[in-house]
């Protein structure tokens, strides 16, 4: 009897995870609130719903602000958009960067953090930009 | 007399099928401010939309100026939950104001709205360009060529260079390995059909979902 009742839970475990669509799973974040705070968005899975709130053009420089509604987290990412390679800075202001050197058309992005009123500052060049970028001309509006 | 009734009878056919014909051609080929391609037509015709390309539905909201930019705002309909942005490539999205084109220099969500379902299915983003002093009453246009599907901080690239496959064949991508970088491009492809920046486009199309418009819409300045 007992070995009915655990078969028809395990039975009854199978069929609901079965039955989880492919994007609720990928939905599985691992951090919230504060503790996303300085994390990776991508591995920690809060990018999965991203949605990019602000955009900025400037010379071969994309610079966005995305917010994951999931995590209520922030990040800053900058895209190369020219045609060489070229040091990117992605930088959610005051707070965080990401620097790396990117072909055309690969972006960098920065560390998240919870709450409101940030912003994405960015910037791609000949030089690296290993700091915080803080001029207002290279950032978006806050969020 | 028959005989002159029926002349006269004919003549009139004959004018009114002339004076259609001559309404016909005018309002195919003189409805100003439509045509996307002449810099100098000037642009008279409101056509706010909705327009529906490539599945996708845009609207026009309003266009005005703010301070140093004028500001065009649009709603479109989201085939699903992802983040789908207009592409804001100078290639791809204009506005034509006075016979000349300015590309986008910023852009901001101003909402979304979620269907019956709960999820999210339309968008209104504002668009930003570098023009200054424009006077209320002016005609303006926007085109809008590409909606896409925003590119993730991870790539699954074994996966995406599947997805690549099924659509076009002989187009090999790799994929960015270092922490905080994301991006992909092509490494090989079939050179007899293409060259390697049009593969890089296709390959990111194809990656991205990408909808091609374009969605053309044409307002007064506010």
């Amino acid at each position: 009897m007992k070995m009915k009742i655990v078969k028809f839970i395990f039975a009854l475990l199978l069929i609901v995870i079965l039955s989880l669509r492919p994007e609720s799973i990928v939905l599985a974040v691992t951090c919230s609130g504060y503790s996303c705070n300085n994390t990776d968005p991508g591995t920690t899975g809060c990018n999965a719903d991203a949605a990019t709130i602000y955009r900025k053009i400037f010379t071969n420089t994309e610079v966005q602000l995305r917010f994951s509604d999931t995590c209520q987290t922030r990040w800053s990412k900058t895209f190369n958009d020219g045609d060489l390679n070229y040091y990117g800075n992605a930088t959610l202001r005051y707070y965080y960067y990401g620097a790396v050197y990117l072909g055309p058309g690969y972006s960098v992005y920065s560390n998240q953090r919870y709450g409101m009123g940030y912003q994405a500052c960015g910037d791609v060049g000949a030089y690296p930009m290993n700091y915080l970028i803080n001029d207002s001309a290279k950032c978006t509006s806050s969020y | 007399m028959k005989t002159i009734l029926m002349k006269y009878f004919r003549s009139g056919v004959i004018l009114i099928a002339v004076v259609l014909l001559a309404t016909t051609a005018y309002s195919l080929s003189g409805r100003p401010g439509i045509a996307a391609g002449d810099a100098k037509e000037e642009l008279k015709v409101s056509n706010k939309g909705p327009v529906s390309v490539s599945g996708i539905t845009l609207e026009l909201i309003q266009g005005y100026q703010v301070d140093d930019h004028f500001q065009v705002e649009v709603c479109y309909s989201l085939p699903d939950q992802r983040d789908w942005l207009i592409s804001i490539s100078s290639t791809d999205t204009l506005l034509r104001i006075d016979g000349e084109d300015y590309p986008v220099s910023e852009t901001g969500m101003v909402s979304r709205s979620k269907g019956s379902d709960g999820k999210y299915n339309l968008r209104c983003e504002a668009l930003l360009f570098p023009v200054q002093r424009v006077t209320t009453g002016s005609s303006f246009q926007v085109t809008i060529s590409k909606i896409f599907v925003s590119e993730p901080e991870t790539i699954d690239c074994t996966a995406l260079q599947r997805k690549i496959e099924s659509v076009q064949s002989g187009i090999e991508i790799q994929c960015a390995n270092e922490p905080h970088m994301s991006g992909f491009h092509v490494i090989s492809w079939p050179n007899n059909k293409m060259t390697q920046k049009m593969a890089n486009e296709l390959a990111h199309n194809i990656a991205n979902d990408a909808h091609i418009g374009p969605w053309v819409l044409a307002d007064i300045a506010k």
